[in-house]
């Protein structure tokens, strides 16, 4: 083997696997066609809506290290089971109506990287907001007072309520807090209304503005939303709950 | 490989010895801050591990949060130990094979010194918060191109000196050394050009990032350690590869196979079917190559346990190749699709990379370096002692993590997430008793390279025994050893007066 065969080899082996894995997916994920929702001709086209600060929420997201712990993709069930799980993939209201899903490929809209996640040592956050909003009802807080408790303390047993109101035990949860989005501030007046419950010798503790373009981040976790027909392989259009 | 071992004359003697003067300092340098940075590595893998059991230990100090020491201590075993190690052997062993002194070791030693200060500016810039989130590629993104840069300097002399060699012979060796050097940049450079650069699908950004993993493991650590493990196991041995033309066939099977690797960690994300299915087949097929690099190399020194067991550089880089076939065999089973849906977000990631990592790379590394570094310090191995710690307690870190890790608890955690009966608690608790597991593997690790950074800080201080009989792991030392008393020539001079 010569050095030139070498380098040939080396060349069509690797970029042969490059063309095809990399550059080519590349350039075709890059310009999807918009997607309509049914089959009918004028029927609209799908558009994945935004909102919150998600550039910058997703930068403390990523560097305090997030993604370790937690993952954003809902796998369609020939990969996993996690749509079935309570309040993960959607909700499923008494009325039965159903937004469960698989995530789809605009689900990251406004992102740069897809935070899809190394581990699950915590749960999925695709749809986080429906539990935020389900402690939050219970514990009288608005949702982004109540992610600012969870940021400040995730082993806070007064935020999490049952059903009946009554106590979790959350001492099992091994989700670092993150007190360096927060700071200590002399009370002046009322009070900051964004402070936390507790206080800290006899200061408020007030969410920084990391703390804040994070809660506005996470907040923005609802991917439930109705998608295309030709997209939506969810299991509520073709069997009920129970055929899992 | 022949030639010069069976024909020993002074001329060649002169000339290994000149090779060996010429890079000593680079390779030292590499090597000895590499071992440095594998014990600052382990040192925050256990922090991070231990509060991934124990959240409130160290207190709430937000540079030491699970977050930040989790990369910090994956980007500082990667590119502060990894590479390093792989730098040392790679240039040391590509001089000897093409029989050419180094005439840049300067420059070398320049590029090794920015490289380190790129990964410490990158690791502390995580700690401080600036990590940018991509696995293994976490560093604030202003590292890359200086690491980039240094590399292009460490790497073009061997490239050079291969090209300039004076011998026809090319060994096996050589070409996985010549492929490592040639993926590197083109594997490093796609991914920070796509992920960190060109605005693309945040999916594909993570797909690739994903590829880049694999192809960093199957491109560049693999290579090297195997052309490592070739050369310890046929030079120890004194006697030619087992079958010459099956290393040539692992090589292109390695490079055909390898490239197509790493996207199975994506499966179930909405990225096409393709990549998710040929980067579970063709992670299940790196099996092959390295089945067929291992087979040979165990095979190459079959007959002589006495060598393996007595001789710290065989004995280590055998250990690596089998290290290597575990992770064939985890390559086979985890990146199978029906697992994958248990294994796909659990320890068992981490199980598989610190296996590639340590149990088969840093192992054949270690092999290497207990072969070069009396060559360049001309001195030989303090102890034995320190030598069979280091060795017993990577071996029980490695089958810690292999067994417990990457086995048994990405399966149990796996199945708890899989069943959506069960409460989140219940995968939380099954998780439990592997990741406290997997705190004492890396105790077990920082103990071992404990013993290692020590042995190796003295030997770059020339503090070695100045002894013509290598240290070997069999006998003690003693006045009544074969070759005549043994020690530090000094020593025994002064007991003889």
């Amino acid at each position: 083997m010569t050095f030139k065969s070498f380098l040939l080899g080396i060349l069509a082996s690797f970029g042969l696997a490059w063309m095809f894995v990399i550059a080519i997916p590349v350039a075709k994920m890059g310009k999807l066609a918009p997607v309509q929702m049914t089959d009918e001709e004028d029927s609209a086209y799908y558009e994945r809506k935004i909102s919150g600060r998600v550039l910058n929420g997703a930068k403390i997201y990523a560097s305090n290290g997030c993604y370790a712990c937690h993952t954003q993709l809902i796998r369609p069930t020939y990969a996993g089971h996690q749509i079935w799980r309570d309040d993960m993939a959607g909700m499923v209201d008494s009325e039965g109506n159903d937004t469960r899903r698989e995530t789809t490929y605009y689900d990251y809209t406004g992102e740069k990287y897809a935070q899809i996640g190394l581990t699950r040592m915590g749960p999925d956050l695709s749809n986080l907001v429906y539990r935020v909003n389900k402690y939050a009802e219970r514990t009288n807080l608005t949702a982004e007072q109540w992610l600012m408790e969870h940021l400040y303390n995730p082993r806070n047993n007064d935020i999490r309520l049952g059903e009946g109101g009554e106590r979790l035990e959350m001492n099992w949860s091994n989700c670092p807090s993150q007190p360096q989005m927060f700071e200590k501030k002399i009370i002046t007046g009322q009070g900051d209304k964004l402070a936390l419950q507790k206080t800290l010798e006899g200061k408020e503790i007030v969410a920084k503005e990391e703390a804040l373009v994070l809660i506005s981040y996470l907040m923005s976790f609802h991917r439930d939303d109705v998608v295309p027909d030709s997209m939506d392989n969810s299991p509520k259009k073709v069997t009920g709950e129970d055929n899992n | 490989m022949s030639t010069q071992s069976q024909v020993p004359n002074i001329e060649d003697a002169q000339l290994r010895a000149d090779i060996d003067r010429s890079l000593r300092h680079p390779v030292m340098f590499f090597f000895a801050s590499g071992a440095a940075w594998l014990a600052v590595s382990l040192l925050l893998g256990i922090i991070a591990s231990t509060k991934s059991h124990y959240p409130g230990f160290l207190g709430d100090w937000s540079f030491l949060q699970y977050g930040r020491t989790f990369p910090a201590h994956i980007n500082a075993l990667i590119y502060g130990w990894g590479a390093q190690a792989g730098f040392g052997v790679l240039i040391w062993l590509m001089a000897r094979l093409c029989r050419q002194p180094s005439k840049n070791s300067g420059s070398i030693l320049v590029a090794a010194h920015i490289w380190n200060l790129g990964v410490a500016i990158g690791t502390i810039g995580i700690l401080a918060g600036q990590g940018t989130g991509k696995h293994w590629m976490q560093f604030p993104t202003f590292v890359w191109p200086v690491l980039l840069a240094a590399y292009a300097v460490i790497a073009i002399w061997s490239l050079i000196a291969f090209r300039c060699r004076n011998n026809d012979h090319t060994y096996i060796s050589q070409w996985y050394l010549l492929g490592a050097i040639l993926w590197f940049p083109w594997v490093y450079l796609t991914a920070n050009l796509y992920v960190n650069v060109f605005d693309i699908h945040p999916l594909m950004a993570a797909a690739i990032n994903s590829w880049f993993r694999h192809a960093l493991i199957f491109l560049f650590f693999t290579p090297i350690a195997i052309a490592s493990a070739y050369y310890i196991a046929s030079k120890v041995c004194g006697r030619p590869i087992y079958n010459y033309s099956y290393s040539i066939g692992g090589f292109w099977a390695l490079a055909i196979i390898a490239p197509w690797a790493g996207m199975q960690t994506m499966m179930g994300a909405p990225i096409p079917m393709f990549l998710q299915y040929a980067g579970s087949a063709a992670t299940m097929l790196v099996g092959v190559p390295l089945v067929i690099a291992g087979v040979n190399i165990i095979k190459t020194t079959s007959g002589q346990p006495n060598k393996v067991a007595n001789s710290p550089s065989l004995r280590f880089s055998i250990a690596g190749v089998v290290g290597m076939l575990l992770l064939a065999f985890a390559s086979v089973i985890l990146a199978h699709p029906a697992a994958l849906k248990y294994t796909q977000f659990t320890i068992a990631g981490y199980g598989y990379d610190v296996l590639a990592i340590y149990g088969f790379f840093s192992m054949c590394m270690f092999g290497a370096i207990y072969f070069i570094v009396p060559r360049l310090t001309r001195r030989e191995w303090l102890s034995s002692r320190l030598i069979h710690g280091h060795f017993r307690y990577s071996i029980y870190g490695v089958l810690f993590i292999f067994l417990f890790c990457t086995l048994l608890g990405g399966f149990q955690q796996g199945a708890a997430q899989e069943d959506h009966t069960l409460p989140w608690l219940q995968a939380v608790k099954n998780t439990l008793p592997y990741s406290v597991g997997m705190t004492v593997a890396l105790c077990f690790l920082l103990y071992a390279n404990f013993f290692f950074f020590i042995h190796l800080t003295l030997m770059w201080l020339r503090l070695g025994r100045r002894s013509s009989h290598p240290t070997l792991l069999s006998h003690k030392h003693s006045a009544l050893g074969p070759h005549g008393p043994e020690g530090d020539i000094e020593e025994l001079e002064t007991a003889k007066v």
